[in-house]
This record gives C-alpha cells, structure tokens and sequence, in this order.
C-alpha cells in the first residue's frame, strides 16, 4: 500500500509542478500531452500528491490512501463533467468543438484512485 | 501559550479526567469517520484540503453548468426578440421585450451556476465535512477576531447573506455573534456573481476561474480585517473558545443534496420573479422614460437613469467608471442580481451582446474595480432588514453601512492606483 502511495504522490507531483508552471506561461517540453495551464488545478494535485505522501509515512496510512483517492476521483469525474459540459455547450450554440483541448490528465489519473475507492467502500461495510 | 489556549487545555484536562473516570477503554478498530478525521483535521493538511475541496466547487458550479445557462439565455433572447417583432405598440414590445424578458433573461442565466453551488455545498453538508472544516479553521478565525463557529455562517454567505446571518444565532455569545453579522455582508455572495462571471468572461478570458475566486478571496480577507478592526475597535477581548460535536461521515444521499439545493435555489427563484421583475421594470422605465426625449429608448442620455448616473459620476469617476456604472451599482442595493440586468437595459443589447458593449466603457483595471465594489459597496435591501433585526439597534447597521462604503472605494482606488503602475 505505502509503495503504491508513492508512486500516486509522484505522478501528482509531478503534475501538479507541470500545471503551475504552464499557468505561470513557462513553456515546458514535457513527454506529456494535454498539461493545462492551471495554477489551482495543479495546487489541488499538489495537495492530493501531499496527502498520500504523508499516507506513505504515517502510521494510518489507510486514512491518507482513502482522502487521497476520494480526492483524486472528485477532480477525475469533475474535468469529466467538464469536458462533457463544454461539448454539450458546443451542440447547443452549434458551435465546433476541439475535445483535445478540453482533456486534462486528472481525468487518466482517475483510474489509479480505484483500489483506494474500493477500500473506502469495504471499510464502511464493515465498520463505518 | 495565551489565555484562550489555557483554559482550552484545562478544558481538555478536565474532560479526559472524567472520561477516565466513567469509561472502560476497549480495543474497538477505528470507524472510517477516525480514519477520515486523521487526514482532514490533520495541523498541515486540513487547510490545503479545505481550499482544494473550495476550489472543486466552484469549478463545478461555473464551469459544468455553462450549458445549461446558455439554454435558458437563448429562451430569453428568443422570447425578447418575438416580443418586439410581435407587438404592435412600441412602448409594450419595448417594456415586455427589452425590459421584461431582457431583464430577466440577464439575471435567469445564472440560475444554474447558483443551483451548483448549492448542489456542492449540499454534498459537503451530507458528508458531514462542513463541521470539520469550521474546526480547521477556527484557529484562523481567531487569529482575526472571529468565532470558530462564525465559519458556517460565513460560508453559507457565499450562498445568500440573509439566512447566513440568520445562522450566526448558533454563536453564544454576543459580541462574537455581532461582529459576525457585521463582517458577513462581505461573503461574496451568490447575487453578485452574474457581475464577476460578466467581467472575468470579458476582459480575463482563460482566467475566468481564477480572477473569480480572487474575488471570494478578497471577500475572505476584508472579512477577517474588519473583523479585527470592529473587535479592537469596539468590543475588544478576545473570541470565547470552540467546543463542538463532530458528527459521522456519510455518503451523502442524493434526494437529500438534491431537495436542499432546490430549497435554496427557490429562494432565489422567488426573488427572481418579485424583487428582480420589478427592479427590471423600473430600470426599463428609467432608462427609456421620458419616452419622447430618449426616442423610444434609443438616445439613454436623456433619460432619467442617465440623469441618476451623471450624478453619481463624479464620485466614481476616479475609479474608471462612468455613469452606466452608476445606474448599475444604484440599482444594485435593491438586489445584486439587478447590476448585470441594468447594464444591459443600459446599452440596449441582450445576453450575447453584452460583452462587446462593455468593451467601450471598461478596461481590466476599471473591471476588476467595478466587481470589487459590486463585492464590497453595500449590503442588498434584504440583508439590510436582517441585519437591523439580528444586531438589535440602527447604530450597527449605520456603521456596516459606513465602513463597507467607504472600504469599497478605498479598495477599488488601491485597483485603479496599482492597475496604473502596472499597465
């Protein structure tokens, strides 16, 4: 658990650094695609990439590898609801839309906050 | 350790001695609400997780319910322009097209944003996230002479000012409880966010979000040093300490999230359709009365609003904004929702063509300051009459008056003054 917690806090990280730095206009030649220029988007992975890193030194790490994963899986399915957003919009207005440009990588993440999601979901069966 | 910290570990002291007393301790696992408390009231994370979750919500309420706003404006352009070609006296087609569903039309758009975020805050709410989060602030709130439980109703101003004072009835004591009241008008609340999403869309394109929340953050900041200074001021002492139950985490239900959100979203609603309509209309009738000298509302600087603004004007002249402006703050303290409707009775365009009529009279700098002052400048007729019941005495509401007033214009000058250099 705690390796497969350092493994999120460094793809967060690493993100999270990508994110603010494009938003501050620093042109990074990254072997990523679709890093959106967002400083709040990239603290908020900075702050998921925080909780599981103290997850990873803690004594509960399953209380940091639960926050961490919910928190994870809010800003996954939220870019998702976005980016459904933006091309519902573009029906709407009858306007064309570049779905490219509305992914962001939260959106991949979302699948390794899973095992954390089915934890969470075990532990309130058994004791919520 | 001072004082408050004192009596707060004697506190503690006294209640784990009883505790020892009266209770067995057992080896029980821990409940998911212990695992959950561990991280989010954790001294380093609690903060940073509290101002994420902010941030996730917020990015739902604006940017997932874009749809459904435009829907609702091109009902409304749709309904004015069938209005207008529809009927035959000019100066109906004029009142039902222009003022009625005009007006209404610019304030209805952001009826989802408004939805969402009581959505959100409704799905914090049922978590049973919201007291955690008062408890991971109260020492902050403290620090700025503010009561730990002064949180919720603060928060809830971002909702609507009126039932967040109304809430601040949970704090015991009353000093702690006024300067409360007094410092919430300046939550941004929902009614003055049709002015951010209007400016930050126009002259911040892309960062729409962040200029947004700079915003409520700007809020959270004059909040916290008006607190300070009405306390010192004032009252002087310090906030008596927090003590609150926490409740268990749950999966928020969504009926539940869903009937609360629609409750509060009625309020506006009913707003909408009695405080709003009439506001539309007067600003109609200004603005195009008197009907021969405007010609039909065409030439505004001969109509009664023009005459309000141009006596206005030379107040916030300084400020980068002309007497459009005036009309649209004016109207403002009859509710927030009507600045964003008054501009668009005021140029003569609808929803879509808003954003280019602006461009002419505003700049980034004189943007920002007119939202900040839309932010900042007075409390809405409504909270005005809470504010008069829950503080008891005119006195206090004169000074909420005064100080928001006069810290508005201070504030958008200090925008002005900077924009300046910077530019």
């Amino acid at each position: 658990m705690r390796a497969y917690m350092v493994v999120l806090a460094l793809i967060t990280l690493i993100l999270g650094i990508a994110e603010i730095a494009c938003g501050f206009g620093l042109e990074l030649s990254l072997p990523m695609p679709y890093i959106p220029s967002d400083i709040f988007g990239g603290f908020a992975l900075l702050v998921i990439s925080a909780t599981f890193s103290k997850g990873a030194l803690s004594e509960e790490p399953r209380a940091h590898l639960y926050i961490g994963s919910i928190l994870l899986a809010i800003f996954g399915l939220l870019y998702i609801l976005v980016f459904l957003a933006n091309g519902l919009d573009s029906v709407i207005l009858g306007e064309e839309w570049q779905p490219l440009g509305d992914i962001r990588p939260e959106m991949f993440i979302l699948l390794l906050s899973i095992p954390g999601l089915l934890s969470v979901r075990k532990k309130l069966n058994e004791n919520p | 350790m001072d004082f408050i910290d004192a009596i707060a570990n004697a506190r503690y002291e006294l209640i784990g001695e009883i505790l020892g007393k009266s209770m067995e301790r057992t080896s029980k696992p821990k409940s998911f609400s212990d695992l959950v408390d561990i991280v989010v009231l954790d001294k380093y994370l609690g903060i940073p997780i509290f101002l994420t979750l902010m941030w996730a919500v917020f990015q739902f309420a604006f940017s997932v319910s874009v749809p459904f706003s435009d829907v609702i404006d091109m009902f409304f352009s749709f309904a004015a322009d069938w209005a207008k070609s529809s009927i035959s006296n000019e100066i109906l087609a004029s009142l039902i097209g222009d003022g009625i569903f005009g007006g209404l039309g610019f304030v209805l758009v952001f009826l989802p944003p408004i939805a969402f975020v009581f959505i959100a805050l409704g799905i914090l709410e049922d978590t049973g996230y919201l007291p955690r989060a008062a408890f991971v602030m109260d020492k902050a709130m403290t620090k700025v002479g503010l009561h730990g439980k002064s949180f919720i109703p603060m928060l809830l101003g971002f909702g609507c000012n009126v039932p967040a004072i109304m809430a601040t009835r949970t704090i015991e004591n009353d000093v702690d409880r006024k300067i409360s009241i007094m410092v919430n008008p300046l939550m941004s609340c929902s009614a003055r966010l049709p002015v951010y999403v209007l400016f930050a869309g126009v002259f911040f394109t892309g960062y729409e979000g962040a200029v947004i929340v700079s915003m409520y953050l700007l809020g959270i900041i004059l909040a916290a040093l008006m607190a300070t200074i009405i306390r010192k001021i004032f009252f002087g002492g310090k906030p008596s300490p927090l003590l609150m139950e926490m409740p268990e985490f749950s999966v928020p239900s969504a009926k539940s999230v869903l009937n609360g959100a629609w409750i509060r979203t009625q309020i506006f609603l009913r707003k909408a359709a009695t405080i709003l309509f009439i506001g539309a209309v007067v600003i109609w009738l200004l603005s195009n009365f008197p009907w021969e000298a405007t010609g039909g509302g065409e030439v505004l600087e001969n109509s009664y609003a023009a005459s309000i603004g141009h006596a206005v004007e030379p107040v916030i002249k300084p400020l980068g904004l002309n007497w459009k402006a005036g009309v649209a703050l004016f109207s403002g303290f009859m509710a927030k929702e009507i600045v964003v409707g008054t501009f668009g009775i005021l140029y003569g365009v609808n929803e879509e063509e808003i954003g280019t009529a602006i461009l002419h009279d505003f700049n980034p700098v004189s943007a920002l300051a007119m939202m900040a002052i839309t932010l900042i400048y007075l409390p809405c007729l409504a909270t005005m009459g809470v504010l008069k019941r829950e503080l008891g005495e005119w006195k206090w509401v004169e000074l909420v008056i005064v100080y928001e007033l006069l810290l508005a214009y201070l504030v958008a000058a200090m925008i002005v003054g900077i924009g300046r250099l910077v530019i």
